[in-house]
């Protein structure tokens, strides 16, 4: 299962109010927009949307998701409308086309039983998602749906990835949970055959060629256990470079390679949220990596969905993949391909490039000026 | 002394285009200077042909793949002609991947996003159609002088393409058919600088701009020449 579309407001009403509309989505899509636009921000609204229901995190005492996913095996469509407010479910409804599968207003509710064919009635607590508190594979199967989904979403900043910030996974759930788990992560992975040669490929498809890639520990004063860290024999050097002495771009590189290729080798579906992709990578690397990403998940069962405000980044990708970010004071808008097909076509005569569409705003109004 | 600035998306227009104004206006007439956009690496000098006694300077400026000729124009044709002293500025790109009957909308467009500027129509675009290898195989000899395995009747036996009557503008994606050619004799054509230089080099220009039923068939090719003419005047 995918997820297609995302309108979310929290706040309605009040000063700290935020709506963003309209973001639609694809198996690849690419979120840009002006700095303080709401990128991050949406990331986080899909994030903790995926988290809450996964359970990797409590109730989210405030917010308003209208989502809309697309189960790719039996092609159907789900709209999953949550509203929360100071820890209360309000509302939570969701339906298949136009079948309403679940609908409950704080502790009263009813949902569809595929068992006995009709609606039956329960009574949730109000500070709990149904999914928490109904599960029967056969009587609600599309319950089941929602939390396979939630299970299989991994949300990274790759901004946030440093070389020397290694999280040290308790349980091997975490070591998907962070691109900052990558040398433990890379354990697991050489458990996996021809795994190192395919990420030493990859690195090197993007400009970073590497002969050898090693784990080792370290010890470290304080710490009870040594700690594992990664380390790269580039091409061009007599030497290893273990990942403290490498940049921040390259290492970020080399462990969202890593993250990737493990994910597709679990083979399972996934979607995978990304923000701020390519930051502290040159430009040439930049594009690399997202033409690499794209090449890779080609075909693939992993929905990607990047933040970027990178020129060669976004110049790199098929337009129709875009969705581009403007707020107006608390609300922002996602033009796509969707819900601006026309100016989306139009622009591809122009010969520019996508990033002019981007900063020109070409995507309203720019020929009848 | 005149200037002139010339965009072009790529290596092999570039070499082309240099060796085609050399041919065309001859060594003695012009000065030229190459350029290679870098994104953010800033702008690649890559040579110049110094001439003191030149009536034209013309720039080649290739946008390299981080940009597009339209882009690399809309960020720097108000400066150049403004503050550098450019008269005309040409666009030189492929028609490809639009298609055939996609041609008035995109100079239509172009019209558009120009319209405001003062300097609109010192600004031609010239597509190539479909790409810049159809002005190649227009010269239809040229590959029996890359390789004898490759004369116009070889090329018909083997791959069907009658280089002698068609029109290579009617080729949908023209490289493709080069690359069939190649392949008779044993090789692909990837476009690398020094194949470049190989296909250009045999290229015999004097039959290209001056056979008149060539022209008429290849009217891009036509259009550049036309534009050259205007912009040198």
């Amino acid at each position: 299962m995918i997820l297609t579309k995302v309108d979310y407001f929290e706040n309605k009403g009040q000063d700290n109010y935020w709506e963003i509309k309209d973001v639609n989505l694809g198996m690849f899509s690419l979120i840009i927009g002006q700095n303080a636009t709401g990128k991050t921000r949406l990331v986080n609204v899909i994030s903790g949307f995926a988290k809450m229901l996964s359970k990797k995190i409590p109730l989210i005492q405030t917010g308003n998701w209208n989502l809309k996913f697309r189960n790719q095996t039996t092609n159907v469509d789900y709209e999953y409308h949550l509203n929360i407010s100071k820890g209360v479910v309000n509302l939570e409804e969701v339906k298949l086309g136009k079948k309403l599968l679940l609908k409950r207003q704080k502790e009263q509710g009813e949902l569809f039983s595929n068992t006995k064919n009709k609606m039956i009635p329960f009574n949730p607590p109000e500070d709990e998602l149904t999914v928490h508190v109904r599960r029967d594979v056969k009587e609600f199967p599309f319950l089941e749906d929602f939390l396979r989904w939630s299970n299989n979403f991994h949300g990274y900043s790759f901004t946030n990835v440093k070389p020397d910030h290694i999280t040290i996974p308790g349980k091997s759930e975490i070591l998907l949970e962070d691109l900052s788990t990558t040398p433990y992560l890379l354990i697991e992975a050489l458990k996996t055959k021809d795994i190192i040669k395919t990420i030493k490929q990859d690195f090197s498809s993007i400009g970073y060629p590497i002969k050898r890639i090693a784990v080792n520990p370290k010890k470290i004063t304080g710490a009870s256990n040594d700690i594992l860290f990664a380390t790269v024999w580039e091409n061009d050097l007599s030497c290893t470079t273990d990942q403290l002495s490498m940049s921040q771009g390259m290492y970020r590189a080399f462990s969202l390679i890593i993250i990737i290729e493990y994910l597709l080798r679990l083979k399972k579906e996934c979607t995978v949220v990304i923000d701020d992709l390519g930051e502290g990578l040159d430009y040439q690397r930049s594009s690399k990596i997202i033409d690499l990403l794209i090449e890779k998940l080609d075909k693939s069962q992993i929905q990607l969905i990047t933040t970027s405000n990178d020129r060669f980044l976004i110049n790199a990708v098929d337009l129709k993949n875009l969705n581009l970010l403007e707020r107006k004071g608390h609300f922002v808008f996602s033009y796509n391909y969707k819900n601006s097909k026309e100016k989306f076509d139009e622009f591809v005569y122009t010969g520019l490039s996508n990033f002019d569409f981007f900063s020109g705003k070409m995507y309203k109004e720019w020929s009848q000026s | 002394m005149k200037k002139i600035a010339i965009f072009v998306e790529g290596q092999t227009e570039r070499i082309f285009v240099e060796k085609f104004l050399i041919e065309y206006f001859g060594y003695y007439k012009i000065e030229l200077e190459l350029q290679k956009y870098l994104g953010t690496k800033g702008i690649k000098f890559l040579g110049k042909r110094e001439n003191p006694y030149a009536q034209f300077f013309v720039l080649i400026f290739d946008v390299g793949g981080d940009s597009t000729v339209v882009t690399a124009l809309k960020e720097r044709a108000e400066n150049m002609i403004n503050n550098s002293g450019y008269s005309y500025i040409l666009a030189l790109q492929d028609l490809y991947p639009r298609k055939r009957e996609e041609k008035n909308i995109v100079i239509e467009t172009f019209g558009k996003i120009f319209k405001d500027y003062f300097f609109a129509d010192k600004l031609k675009l010239i597509l190539a159609i479909m790409e810049i290898e159809a002005w190649f195989l227009a010269d239809y000899n040229l590959f029996g002088r890359i390789s004898p395995l490759a004369t116009t009747k070889l090329i018909q036996e083997k791959i069907g393409v009658d280089l002698i009557h068609d029109n290579p503008e009617s080729y949908r994606h023209p490289s493709s058919i080069i690359n069939q050619i190649y392949s008779i004799f044993g090789q692909k054509y990837k476009k690398r600088e020094k194949q470049s230089y190989q296909i250009v080099y045999k290229i015999d220009f004097p039959f290209l701009i001056c056979t008149e039923i060539i022209l008429d068939k290849v009217s891009s090719l036509k259009y550049f020449i036309d534009c050259l003419d205007m912009s040198f005047s």
